[in-house]
């Protein structure tokens, strides 16, 4: 999967990000509370930042499967090697990037 | 309907994890491949400090404290809506008391919970929802 469609695959989920961003306390957040609109969501090379209430957020979201949840579930991932040599997501945090860290597991299940 | 849910998520603290992950001592789990030219190093959320958590959902929190297998499962399928077993309060009701049942009455009071009882053994009682089967009819 590509770095562009791997980017709309995780934009879908925004929304529901920020309305879980938004039931969080006041006191964690610097600024008022504003949904990122899409421009303002940074993407660079492998990490989605939402700035959200004076905050940046890191966003990553893993994809559903077989098995995953229970064998994952209490696991999080950092991109620590790219083929295209350019800086991973570990070596951008490392040097600063980014306040927050939302780290979700999607999962399938039936809904009404 | 089946749908992507997200309803497991944790919120860290990325000045709480920079400074863990500064620490050499800090392991990986495992090395993920994601099959688009980027790999990545999976790490335990129960290895990090307390301070490094700035929220998470209720199945994380469940997860953290009882482990992975103590969350609720999702529902794969819609829940069953069986139909009622023949009730004795109602037979009562219609017959104005219970010493005026007739034998007759009870006679087919006890084969109509014997078919039901067999119904729900067989996967026979399932009521079908009011909406599937105007959707059915309509096909």
């Amino acid at each position: 999967m590509s770095f562009d469609s791997n980017f709309r695959w995780q934009m879908q989920y925004v929304p529901k990000v920020t309305a879980i961003l938004g039931e969080l306390p006041n006191r964690l957040f610097t600024q008022t509370r504003v949904a990122p609109r899409e421009r303002d969501i940074k993407y660079n090379t492998d990490v989605m930042i939402l700035p959200y209430g004076g905050k940046d957020v890191a966003l990553r979201l893993r994809r559903p499967g077989k098995g995953y949840f229970a064998r994952y579930g209490l696991q999080f991932t950092i991109r620590s090697k790219l083929d295209s040599g350019a800086e991973t997501e570990l070596a951008k945090l490392r040097r600063g990037l980014g306040d927050w860290f939302f780290y979700g597991h999607i999962e399938e299940g039936w809904e009404p | 309907m089946i749908r992507p849910i997200l309803r497991h998520w944790v919120l860290l603290d990325l000045d709480v994890l920079r400074l863990w992950l500064t620490d050499t001592r800090v392991r990986y789990a495992e090395i993920i491949d994601n099959h688009d030219g980027s790999w990545g190093l999976a790490f335990d959320l129960r290895w990090l400090e307390p301070e490094a958590f700035v929220a998470c959902s209720e199945t994380m929190r469940i997860a953290l404290e009882q482990g992975i297998d103590a969350v609720p499962p999702l529902p794969t399928a819609p829940p069953r809506i069986l139909r009622p077993a023949p009730s004795l309060q109602d037979l009562v009701a219609r017959h104005g008391g219970y010493d005026r049942i007739t034998s007759e009455a009870w006679a087919h009071f006890h084969s109509e919970t014997k078919r039901w009882m067999e119904d729900v053994r067989l996967d026979r009682a399932e009521v079908i929802p009011p909406t599937k089967a105007t959707k059915d009819d309509a096909a």
